[in-house]
């Protein structure tokens, strides 16, 4: 028990006071005893000290009341019975003893009376400071805090509550709670709660956290996390509900699972495969593609390890790196490698494989990206070998062409030796026939021998077109610079000294400017040209040719132009061709070649070659040959 | 001197052998035509005409008509050794083939033949042609004696 004597925590100056009070009341009852002392002589001389040890025990405290208690029992043994601090009768003794006991008990009463007051004060500060927090709490609280009686209405409101409904405390208390923050639908169901809790005591939504509806005070709805929990205030049931705002913590869900859900579907439709391998690289999720892939199903994949299904050459490589990864030393890595398939066929992949760390760093498991590259694979390959083969193939090209060139040298010269011979014989006997024998061989045996000698002749200009041809084909011309003009002239005066030549009429327009040319088969072409020009002639005009040139940007063109019998449109592109001929040897002669050798020539001498007609109206062929680059 | 009397054909055709006399006969060459029908033939023959005969002459042929298309040894062949012969290298020599091709027509030039002629498939062509030779190499052309 604490003594009161020097309390703490009081002054000096107060001390002084309330003890001084005490000395005061003590002597002012000794003067008074003293005054009476004619009137009491030695009776009752503790009477008069009972009122200051009273007086300063109940005014100023326990403590200055014992001091008056011992000034007074001083006082009183000194006063009686004869003004000597010696006490020696028995009866004296005893009066000094009972008024110690009764000064005892005041001040015991008033020690008692302060103690109480002061625990009293203490509790009441307790309570101020419980309440002060109380309302803290409710004030600073982050959520609603909103208490009900078991009749659903508002005792407590709490700013945030103020702030999240948007009801101020003061017009929400004493209100019915179902109206003001429960939307209609639920309100039912509220009431049947409270209900059945004033009627059982019970009620399974209580300590539980839900997730329900609120109302605004505008009218809007929004999701709230609430927590009810019962408590008793005095003897009535209240009910306080905690309840969060979890507008935005709802839309996170959505959000992280709209964002799972892309995830997942990326992961599922990839056009890729994606897998998760374990600690000891048995596949924990696959994707469809990677099974596509494989050949295998899922169930067939998950739990075995990518070793199972890597090609036995790729094997100890892929796990060397795999193990590098789940030791912490390769965070990423891409290589290339084969899979089996599930038929047996190897699959060329590339893959892309990183790891999902633990916070210390250490690998969880490892995620792959995995390409299908055997097609490209295959392409890289079949270039090398390609690449590898390519100079040997050209080499065998090479050689068979040559072969074939020399087969086609050989076969012009067989041709022109041993095929000619027999023409000769056929022809020149014949015409031995005719010269010597004629008269022995009659009319018709002359015209039968003369068909022989046309028919022979005709044959030996067919195999020399067909060598000419053939030439330009095959061998390469030496190209120089070629005076068009006397070229034109020299092959103007040949026609002429042929009988279809000497018929008609033949126009040189000069100028005719130097080409690039080879001599000889460009002296060919301007023969052919020329020669056709006369041979297809009407039948009813006098053959009338014009030669001209048209200079072109880097080429000249020489037109040779007639007024014969020309060519339909649906015949002009044919007629370049070997062995094409629109007319039968007997209405226009001719082998059919001269045109080919004109295309074939002036396309190997880069030029090119082509004819303008219509049908009985005449024709206009032309050839093209590069300018011949200026002299000096 | 005695003069060059005969010619020299190389033909192993009959038929152009027969066309061949039939145009010195037309034109009537005055040299006697001597045929040998083989490389091999061609060589031995010209080969007896280098020695001297009893006048202690050499009975050289005025020309050789050359065909090269010739068994045993090709008519090329019979140009070189002619050419490489001291005795022969003179004599003219006049290809007569049927072909026409740059690359037979340039080795006879660097085999050095006088002249390339390619047989004419008319006959009257021929007889223009040998009467042409003729007149040229063996009337008007002048060889060392």
């Amino acid at each position: 028990m604490r003594l009161l004597l020097i309390p703490p925590r009081q002054s000096l100056p107060d001390l002084t006071w309330r003890y001084g009070l005490a000395v005061v009341a003590v002597a002012l009852a000794f003067l008074l005893r003293l005054a009476l002392e004619p009137v009491l002589d030695d009776r009752a001389p503790f009477l008069l000290f009972v009122l200051p040890v009273l007086l300063t025990a109940a005014i100023v405290g326990a403590g200055p009341g014992l001091l008056a208690a011992l000034l007074s029992i001083a006082a009183g043994t000194f006063v009686a019975p004869d003004f000597s601090w010696t006490v020696t009768k028995p009866a004296d003794l005893a009066t000094n003893a009972l008024f110690a006991a009764n000064a005892g008990a005041i001040v015991w009463l008033a020690h008692r009376r302060a103690a109480m007051r002061a625990e009293r004060k203490r509790a009441e500060a307790a309570l101020r400071d419980s309440e002060a927090l109380k309302s803290a709490i409710l004030r600073s609280a982050l959520d609603c805090i909103v208490t009900i009686t078991d009749g659903g209405r508002v005792v407590e409101w709490n700013p945030a509550a103020e702030q999240i409904f948007g009801y101020a405390r003061a017009a929400v208390l004493g209100q019915s709670i179902a109206e003001l923050i429960i939307p209609p639908e639920y309100r039912e169901k509220h009431d049947q709660g409270l209900a059945r809790y004033r009627a059982t005591g019970e009620g399974p939504m209580l300590g539980k956290r839900l997730e329900v509806e609120g109302l605004r005070s505008d009218g809007s709805r929004f999701p709230i996390e609430l927590a009810i929990t019962p408590s008793h205030i005095g003897e009535k049931p209240h009910f306080t509900a905690h309840l969060r705002d979890i507008t935005e913590r709802k839309r996170a869900d959505v959000q992280l699972r709209e964002s799972a859900q892309r995830l997942r579907a990326t992961y599922d439709h990839a056009f890729v495969g994606i897998t998760e391998v374990d600690l000891h690289g048995r596949f924990v999720r696959v994707n469809e593609h990677f099974c596509t892939m494989t050949g295998y199903s899922r169930s067939e994949l998950l739990g075995r390890s990518f070793a199972a299904i890597t090609h036995p050459d790729d094997r100890v490589y892929a796990q060397e790196l795999f193990d590098e990864q789940m030791r912490g030393e390769r965070p990423v890595y891409s290589h290339q490698k084969r899979y089996l398939h599930k038929s047996g066929e190897v699959l060329w992949i590339e893959i892309q494989a990183s790891a999902v760390k633990d916070e210390n760093g250490m690998p969880l498991y490892g995620i792959r990206i995995i390409h299908d590259i055997t097609d490209r694979k295959r392409a890289e390959e079949a270039l090398q070998e390609l690449t590898a083969t390519l100079e040997q193939r050209v080499e065998e090209r090479t050689q068979a062409l040559e072969d074939v060139n020399q087969e086609l040298k050989a076969f012009s010269y067989t041709v022109s030796h041993d095929l000619r011979a027999p023409l000769r014989a056929m022809e020149g006997f014949a015409a031995i026939l005719l010269d010597e024998f004629g008269d022995k061989l009659g009319e018709d045996g002359q015209r039968y021998a003369q068909r022989i000698v046309d028919a022979a002749t005709r044959m030996d200009d067919l195999i020399q077109g067909l060598l000419v041809y053939s030439r330009l084909a095959s061998s390469d011309l030496h190209l120089q610079r070629v005076e068009l003009a006397s070229l034109v002239e020299t092959a103007v005066a040949e026609l002429r000294e042929s009988p279809e030549g000497a018929a008609a009429m033949i126009t040189i327009q000069p100028p005719f400017p130097a080409v690039r040319a080879n001599r000889i088969v460009l002296g060919q072409i301007v023969t052919n040209l020329l020669s056709n020009a006369v041979k297809f002639a009407s039948k009813d005009r006098a053959p009338v040719v014009r030669v001209w040139s048209e200079p072109q940007r880097a080429s000249v063109r020489l037109w040779v132009e007639d007024n014969g019998i020309g060519i339909a449109l649906e015949h002009q592109a044919e007629i370049f061709s070997v062995s094409q001929r629109l007319h039968g040897p007997d209405a226009y002669p001719g082998t059919g070649i001269g045109l080919a050798i004109i295309r074939k020539g002036a396309e190997r001498m880069g030029g090119g070659s082509g004819v303008i007609s219509e049908l009985s109206q005449g024709s206009r062929f032309w050839v093209e040959l590069p300018k011949a680059e200026d002299k000096g | 001197m005695k003069s060059r009397v005969s010619m020299l054909l190389v033909e192993d055709n009959p038929d152009d052998v027969d066309l061949i006399k039939h145009a010195f006969r037309k034109v009537q060459v005055p040299h006697q035509l001597e045929v040998v029908n083989d490389g091999e033939q061609a060589i031995a023959y010209l080969a007896g005409q280098t020695a001297l005969d009893n006048e202690g002459q050499r009975s050289l042929p005025a020309m050789v008509l050359l065909d090269l298309k010739l068994p045993r040894q090709s008519g090329f062949a019979v140009l070189q050794w002619i050419r490489a012969n001291p005795g022969l290298r003179h004599v003219p020599v006049v290809v007569l083939t049927s072909s026409g091709q740059d690359e037979d027509v340039r080795r006879a030039y660097e085999l050095c033949a006088n002249s390339y002629l390619v047989k004419p498939i008319r006959c009257d062509a021929l007889i223009d042609m040998v009467r042409t030779l003729s007149r040229y190499w063996a009337d008007l052309n002048l060889l060392p004696t």
